[in-house]
């Protein structure tokens, strides 16, 4: 009980009312700029219907079907077993609530964006001034392929619990970064990473202190999260790697090694007949590989924490490593240490404004394209 | 073109890898020591040494595995340059389903040889020696056999963990050690001639004390009883090369320029460590794995640390530092060439 009074009393003790005003203003202008964008689009003013399918791309789908109806073991339903399921329970929990469950899940979206800036904004305060923290959460907002944060898609809701994972591990608190690194595990395939850093943390912290404690062993809850989720596919098809299964029957998808996964998306944007998703998929993802790792080394040369950097690697070849790799730009939109190192080189001046204004153009670039259905997964 | 996008990722990957182990240094190396004594590049305390060489063995890993694959891949070409598997078919007779067990066994035995080589160097000799000792052992071309799924990994484990036993006149444990690697390679009989002579460095009279001596006889017997029950009923099987008796090596220069660049480097060394009698196991390790290379016509050493500890004790800094720079220039050429044979299938052996 005191550690969820912990918890809170963390999350209003001091509300930052900047990052508060930061966080509405841009969520008010995404929709606004949302709606303006099917307005265009249609031609006519759009119907809330139409206004919400616009957000209802991809993934969206099989998340409000879980929530609505669990895991289904017949038809098409059944492949929904790939999702993970702590999102659709969170849904579920906003849809007695609210009701309907497109709205809960723009709900559980937004109250996510919320808490995890307020979370974001603390943690990168831990090491750096006010400043960074800023531009940090800026460029969080801002990253190219942040639309997925407004969506009915785990993005806002994982890069909130991985935030609130880190910031705990930070802090020390054992027992709620393995909490929450449990939930992070529960909502995503790379949820199990953050285990990574919170380890780390926890060997640096001890040896830094010369402290071992017993409270440490809690972190093994995170791989947990998984094991529920390997659990679920036995429970339903006495297969731990059941999803795998689906994923391979359904998406093509196979384990493979970020390089393979390189070399196929270079050999795909080659190809005249995927025109369109050369400019929105297959080229900005090998450009966005290169980049996190040119990042992650000024990262490094900046000394940003060694396990923000260790967990990011990790983060970025796992999410590279599938064999038929469509969404690398939107798994690495929910990789935080990438935006405290944007908000680091975005201390000076004339940075920032280089920075501000290259994330605002590639935003509404690929927003439009998600908006506009133009193939971005 | 496809194929070099992969390339540079694996490579991008690699040198962010190697930044990362020096964060991770620099991480535990504060609490010790706030800044590098004098700029210097080495550090002072022990614990930056052995961090310092676990990096060196590490990063030497790393880059013999991008290494590997990158050479053989423009060896091969029409092979698919990702697959894994295929690549490890190159090295190896063993199952497909084993070789990555295999590649995990062998890898991680010889980073423990390499982290027990330091402890055993820093304990006889001091940090300096140990550090110079890793950082020669891990840049000589012969450390990646150890990556393939044979038993020269775990040959080199025995040995070095056989070597620091019998330094700290642990008889038993050595003889015990000695006896395991004996049923994995014949030609680890070799290291009873280390355990007597450590036990004659030790002063041990046997008229007085016979046990560690009685001990010592362990290996050769256990050889004898498995060659006598082996299914071959061939004394000589441990010693048994198919490929000498074929005479086809001496034409693969590949085979003879390291064990003549090898034996030439022993001789001196061991002229060097002949008379101090604390390095005369060094020496004596030295002219073994020469006998072994000349009889066997192996391309590697089979003791292959005692080169690197003998031309570290031997040599000055900065002496030391300029055979670093050529033991690095004969790593990449001699990667190359082997890589390039193994790929050819003309084979080296080991």
């Amino acid at each position: 009980m005191s550690i969820i009074k912990t918890f809170f009393k963390e999350l209003f003790a001091k509300p930052q009312i900047k990052i508060f005003l930061l966080t509405l203003f841009w969520l008010c202008v995404a929709y606004a700029f949302a709606y303006v964008v099917n307005w265009v689009q249609f031609a006519r003013l759009p119907s809330i219907n139409d206004y919400v399918t616009s957000f209802a791309r991809g993934d969206t789908g099989g998340y409000l079907d879980i929530a609505k109806n669990g895991y289904q073991t017949v038809g098409d339903a059944a492949l929904n077993l790939v999702f993970y399921p702590l999102y659709p329970i969170a849904i579920k929990a906003f849809s007695f609530l609210f009701v309907d469950f497109q709205l809960s899940g723009f709900m559980v979206t937004i109250v996510s964006i919320f808490i995890s800036t307020q979370f974001f904004s603390k943690l990168v305060k831990i090491d750096y001034s006010n400043k960074v923290a800023f531009y940090a959460i800026s460029s969080m907002l801002l990253f190219p392929f942040s639309i997925f944060m407004l969506t009915f898609q785990t993005e806002s809701f994982f890069i909130m619990l991985s935030i609130v994972t880190a910031y705990q591990a930070r802090k020390g608190n054992w027992i709620l970064a393995g909490l929450f690194g449990f939930l992070t595990a529960l909502t995503r395939t790379q949820g199990l990473l953050i285990f990574i850093l919170v380890i780390y943390e926890l060997i640096y912290q001890s040896y830094r202190s010369k402290k071992w404690t017993l409270k440490g062993l809690a972190i093994l809850f995170i791989p947990m999260g998984t094991g529920v989720y390997l659990i679920i596919n036995k429970v339903l098809y006495n297969n731990f790697f059941q999803f795998l299964v689906f994923q391979e029957k359904n998406w093509h998808q196979q384990p493979s090694t970020f390089w393979a996964s390189l070399c196929t998306s270079f050999n795909y944007s080659q190809m005249p007949d995927w025109h369109l998703q050369n400019y929105l998929i297959f080229i900005p993802q090998i450009i966005l590989f290169f980049f996190t790792i040119v990042v992650l080394l000024y990262g490094l040369k900046k000394k940003v924490r060694t396990s923000y950097i260790i967990y990011s690697l990790a983060f970025l070849i796992y999410s590279y490593s599938p064999s038929w790799l469509l969404s690398g730009g939107r798994y690495l939109s929910c990789l935080f240490p990438l935006f405290i190192i944007f908000g680091v080189f975005a201390e000076r001046e004339h940075r920032k404004f280089a920075l501000m204004l290259t994330t605002i153009l590639l935003f509404t670039f690929f927003g439009i394209a998600y908006l506009c259905n133009f193939g971005i997964w | 073109m496809g194929e070099y996008i992969g390339y540079a990722g694996m490579a991008s990957v690699s040198i962010l890898l190697i930044f990362i182990c020096i964060a991770i240094l620099r991480d535990f190396r504060v609490l010790k020591n706030a800044k590098f004594e004098s700029r210097s590049l080495l550090p002072k305390k022990r614990e930056n040494y052995l961090l310092s060489a676990i990096f060196i063995i590490l990063s030497s890993r790393l880059i013999i595995f991008s290494y590997l694959i990158m050479t053989y891949t423009f060896s091969c070409k029409g092979k698919s340059i990702f697959d894994l598997g295929f690549l490890l078919d190159a090295f190896s007779t063993v199952p497909h389903e084993q070789e990555l067990f295999y590649f995990i066994i062998n890898n991680c035995a010889f980073i423990l040889s390499a982290i027990l080589l330091f402890l055993i160097v820093e304990k006889k000799w001091n940090n300096g020696v140990a550090l110079n000792t890793i950082a020669i052992f891990c840049c000589l071309p012969f450390t990646v056999l150890n990556v393939m799924p044979r038993t020269n990994a775990i040959i080199l484990l025995l040995s070095i963990l056989c070597y620091g036993l019998s330094m700290r006149r642990k008889w038993a444990f050595a003889v015990i050690v000695a006896a395991f690697a004996v049923l994995i390679d014949g030609r680890m009989l070799l290291l009873t001639g280390v355990i007597l002579n450590e036990m004659r460095i030790a002063k041990i009279n046997p008229k007085k004390d016979l046990m560690p001596y009685l001990f010592a006889v362990t290996p050769p017997i256990i050889l004898l009883i498995f060659c006598f029950f082996s299914p071959r009923g061939n004394l000589l099987i441990p010693f048994y090369q198919p490929f000498v008796i074929e005479g086809n090596e001496l034409k693969t220069v590949i085979n003879f320029i390291p064990i003549l660049i090898y034996c030439m480097s022993a001789i001196f060394v061991f002229f060097f460590h002949y008379n101090r009698k604390q390095n005369s196991t060094v020496a004596i390790l030295l002219i073994f794995t020469c006998m072994i290379g000349v009889f066997s016509f192996k391309a590697g050493p089979i003791f292959e640390f005692a080169l690197p500890l003998a031309l570290a004790l031997t040599l000055n800094k900065w002496v030391t530092r300029v055979s670093l720079v050529f033991a690095m220039i004969f790593l990449a050429v001699g990667l190359t060439i082997f890589m390039t044979y193994i790929a050819a299938g003309r084979g080296v052996y080991y």
